[in-house]
């Protein structure tokens, strides 16, 4: 697989967000430099959301067109997911640690975002057990449906519960609550994990085209 | 300006007591993304090469 302008794109936009926090986004007063932890779980967070989802969708529209490509989609957009809920759940910790003197708190949104993590590592799972494809393909579809309605009870679930999880700074109702320069570092962050999200999926896709290519499918109707 | 730049990159590199954190955080994101993107050449390697599974 040779790089493509996209994944290098993708790559100087990480390496670009990289130098911005380190070298040109201020420390902030009260949390020190473990607030930087920030531009990198939050965008990775939104782009898992938006990855369950794109599964949830590609999922529904197999279900009513059965197009073996839409399953691709939804297969390819849940194993990049399943490596961004991986930095939430494993950037989340360091920052709590130095925060909240714990790495783990059975806080809602914490359990939730691990259950969906569970969900989506079983979707994988699961494909992987099933021989016949146009069975794994409606299967999946199905669980990748069911998994993404988790994603409205994490979002909200710091206005829901008691939590101890900062509240959003982005995507509220109200204005953004960040000084500029810090806000601009998260935009352009969120804008780089999005691009990198794109150049991963476009990747797992060729890949899962390939494989379907040198393994001719044995059915594609239940 | 390029002592402006040189002192704000000094002053970056010369973190309080909790950027222990930080960094190892950087470090892991880091790693998850460059080692999944291997794993993905990898398994595009074998399945040009007629070794992917199913």
């Amino acid at each position: 697989m040779k790089p493509t302008p996209l994944s290098i794109a993708a790559a100087v936009a990480v390496v670009i967000t990289y130098i911005r926090v380190i070298f040109f986004t201020p420390l902030e007063a009260i949390q020190g430099p473990a607030q930087k932890i920030l531009y990198i779980h939050a965008p990775a967070a939104w782009v898992a959301f938006m990855a369950f989802a794109l599964v949830a969708l590609a999922g529904a529209l197999y279900l009513w067109l059965r197009e073996d490509r839409l399953d691709r989609i939804a297969e390819s957009s849940a194993e990049v997911g399943v490596v961004f809920t991986t930095v939430v759940l494993t950037t989340g910790p360091l920052w709590g640690k130095p925060i909240w003197g714990a790495y783990w708190t059975w806080d809602a949104r914490l359990t939730l975002t691990l259950f969906l993590w569970f969900i989506y590592v079983a979707y994988l799972v699961m494909r992987g057990a099933l021989e016949d494809r146009a069975v794994r393909a409606r299967y999946s579809a199905v669980l990748g449906i069911l998994g993404a309605l988790l994603i409205p009870f994490i979002h909200l679930s710091v206005y829901l519960f008691r939590t101890l999880h900062p509240q959003p700074i982005l995507m509220k109702p109200s204005a953004p609550s960040m000084p500029g320069e810090m806000l601009t570092t998260l935009l352009i962050a969120f804008a780089s994990f999005t691009l990198l999200y794109v150049a991963l999926l476009r990747a797992r896709y060729r890949y899962a085209v390939a494989r379907d290519d040198a393994h001719p499918p044995e059915s594609y109707v239940a | 300006m390029l002592w402006r730049g040189t002192m704000r990159i000094r002053r970056s590199l010369t973190l309080p007591e909790n950027s222990g954190f930080y960094h190892l955080a950087y470090a892991v994101a880091t790693g998850i993304y460059v080692g999944y993107s291997l794993l993905l050449v990898a398994r595009w390697n074998r399945v040009r090469a007629g070794k992917g599974k199913r």
